[in-house]
């Protein structure tokens, strides 16, 4: 599968100071999220931490796309921390934020992301274990391909896992969000903010723990020199390589 | 009468995460919803469960009366008061 990638845009939580290595499983209680001025106020006060940095990333990456773009949007958890909060009001038999659980389904947040930008196009909401990122970008490869569209707005964030939850950890935790705009590989010259990309997949039976999530591995591979990267979910060996 | 329409105030600006907003900025006789401080259905539902959940007492959701009830800080400082005792 081969796609061309342009407008990567990474935002992770202590993103400002630390690399992604230092960030990794650091304490985020007391974190600056996306401030979000191209959100008129009265909407930006809904959004979770989880859509600040999904939408901020989102909308970095369309700064000079004229065009609507369809939407792939991916996430492990989606919004948990908003989840797992309803959830135990639900338990407590307490009466659940209508506004919270407005905003708790999976394809929230791109579609949030349609409504501030006037996008009318179609929206994918894929989630898919430690294999989301990857899954999401075999999903937007299969839309390009098959002509349902030209190019795609590709999204993907996962929050640190909430409290309750870090007991069934499988990786490891960092709140970060990332996004590019995808299409399928042309003749034409590359500029400096692209890059193609060639990549396959096979199952295979793995025993990785506490690995990094693979979207964090894709960015730090992607933003490196290094022209090949093998990366391993429980389930599959991903095979990624840049084009000259 | 004055401290409820206060109270009433703050629950509004906290449960609805108005940011920018003081108590000072929402008039009494000021529409909450729409025109004035603008506030649309999601927030109406929001503010009903606080209210229900503060003061106790019943709202019925498709009423009439309970839209004149959320109009402004006065109508909701009276419903308040009387349907608390």
């Amino acid at each position: 599968m081969d796609i061309k990638i342009r407008h990567l845009s990474v935002w992770y939580a202590h993103c400002d100071e630390l690399s992604i290595e230092q960030a990794v499983n650091s304490d985020e209680t007391e974190l600056n999220w996306p401030k979000l001025a191209f959100v008129p106020a009265m909407q930006r006060r809904r959004l979770s931490p989880f859509a600040k940095m999904a939408l901020k990333v989102a909308n970095d990456s369309i700064i000079d796309v004229v065009q609507d773009l369809p939407i792939v949007f991916s996430s492990r958890h989606g919004d948990l921390p908003k989840t797992s909060t309803l959830l135990a009001d639900l338990a407590d038999k307490n009466a659940i934020s209508p506004t919270a659980f407005g905003l708790s389904v999976h394809n929230a947040i791109p579609s949030l992301f349609s409504i501030l930008t006037n996008n009318k196009q179609a929206i994918n909401a894929i989630s898919a274990g430690q294999d989301s990122f990857m899954m999401a970008l075999v999903d937007a490869y299969a839309r390009l391909k098959s002509g349902l569209a030209d190019e795609i707005l590709f999204i993907h964030a996962d929050q640190k896992l909430p409290e309750t939850y870090l007991g069934f950890q499988d990786e490891q935790q960092l709140s970060h969000a990332i996004s590019m705009v995808i299409s399928l590989p042309d003749q034409e010259q590359k500029t400096t903010n692209e890059q193609s990309i060639r990549f396959s997949f096979k199952q295979f039976s793995n025993a990785v723990i506490d690995n990094m999530p693979l979207s964090l591995l894709f960015s730090q591979w992607y933003c490196s020199t290094q022209q090949q990267i093998v990366l391993a979910s429980k389930n599959y060996q991903w095979t990624l390589e840049k084009n000259a | 009468m004055g401290d409820l329409k206060v109270e009433l105030k703050q629950l509004i600006i906290e449960t609805l995460d108005l940011e920018d907003i003081e108590i000072a900025d929402i008039q009494d006789d000021e529409a909450l919803f729409i025109d004035g401080l603008g506030l649309d259905s999601i927030d109406a539902l929001e503010l009903g469960l606080a209210i229900k959940k503060n003061y106790d007492v019943k709202i019925d959701a498709n009423s009439e009366e309970t839209k004149q009830h959320f109009s402004s800080i006065n109508a909701l400082c009276e419903f308040v008061s009387k349907a608390k005792v």
